[in-house]
């Protein structure tokens, strides 16, 4: 088993590569389902899980990764529009959940799920209001109870993923380190 | 060395949830019980007023049609406005349903169209303000 040794610079590459294809694939499945909530164009935002972990186990540059493919992704399959507004909304919720994910004691991981549903809905909502104008402004308490609820869901099960993933990517990360050295 | 690990659930994020809904309540509040004047239809495409109607002055039912790189039908009516067909691929806005009361609205992204209902004093004064941003 000499081969597998593994530079640890080299398994952060491989696991963030992991967690962007994982976020493609949960956001791709997650719009296979249109109507989670009666609301038009309200989705869960489970791909903000992954980008969490993302952020708690690997740091901000691989966040950023996954924000950079999920929007890529949106723009080659769904056009210019999903892109920019992927882009805006999971970039400004990476912000914030980095932030919150580094000071460690102001909220737990509902907090930071709800948080960061919080943002990545306000970033679309920016855009959408330089595209329409402000009719979108009615919109506004429809999308701080969604975001409320779907951050909830988000939060928890970030809650009960990121503890189990975590372990199990620092158990490469020193499985890794041993071999190397 | 990592042993402060994040918590679960803390109370702050309770608080947070609360402060949400309360802010989307209030918001809420803000929007629909703004008065009781006629409602009166507005029409934005690309950010423009393109078209305005007090539905009081509508008597019978007709259709108006944006023009653009898509289209969108709209079907005014004395009692509301329904988006009744768009030539975009995810019709969000025939989702929205007939509007009839102050403050609703629908959107279509794609086509950057928007039609809102409400307050004709609420209206008019927006488009002041438009005019002098202008």
């Amino acid at each position: 088993m000499k081969n597998n040794t593994l530079n640890p610079k080299n398994l952060k590459t491989v696991q963030t590569a992991l967690l962007c294809s994982a976020a493609i694939v949960v956001s791709f499945v997650e719009s296979l389902f249109p109507y989670v909530l009666p609301v038009p164009g309200a989705k869960l935002g489970l791909a903000n899980i992954i980008t969490a972990v993302a952020i708690d186990a690997l740091g901000f540059v691989p966040g950023l990764c996954i924000v950079i493919s999920k929007a890529l992704f949106a723009l080659l399959t769904r056009g210019v529009l999903a892109g920019v507004m992927s882009f805006s909304g999971s970039a400004l919720s990476m912000l914030v959940m980095y932030l919150f994910i580094k000071s460690k004691f102001l909220f737990g991981y509902l907090g930071i799920g709800v948080s960061g549903a919080l943002a990545h809905n306000t970033g679309q909502f920016v855009v959408a209001y330089f595209v329409c104008g402000r009719a979108v402004i009615y919109y506004i308490p429809v999308l701080l109870i969604t975001s409320a609820l779907t951050g909830c869901v988000s939060g928890i099960a970030l809650g009960i993923l990121s503890t189990k993933l975590i372990k199990t990517m620092n158990f490469m990360k020193s499985g890794a380190k041993t071999k190397h050295t | 060395m990592n042993d402060t690990a994040i918590k679960k659930y803390r109370l702050s994020d309770f608080i947070l949830i609360g402060i949400i809904i309360i802010c989307a309540f209030t918001l809420t509040a803000v929007f629909f019980t703004s008065g009781k004047n006629e409602l009166c239809v507005s029409v934005y495409q690309a950010n423009k007023l393109i078209y305005q109607k007090a539905l009081s002055e509508v008597e019978k039912p007709y259709e108006y049609t944006v023009y653009g790189d898509l289209n969108v039908t709209v079907l005014i009516e004395n009692d509301g406005v329904t988006v009744i067909s768009s030539d975009c691929p995810d019709k969000l806005c025939q989702k929205a349903g007939k509007l009839t009361q102050s403050g609703q609205s629908s959107v279509c992204l794609p086509a950057r169209v928007s039609i809102i209902l409400e307050d004709s004093a609420n209206a008019t004064a927006q488009n002041e303000l438009d005019g002098i941003a202008r």
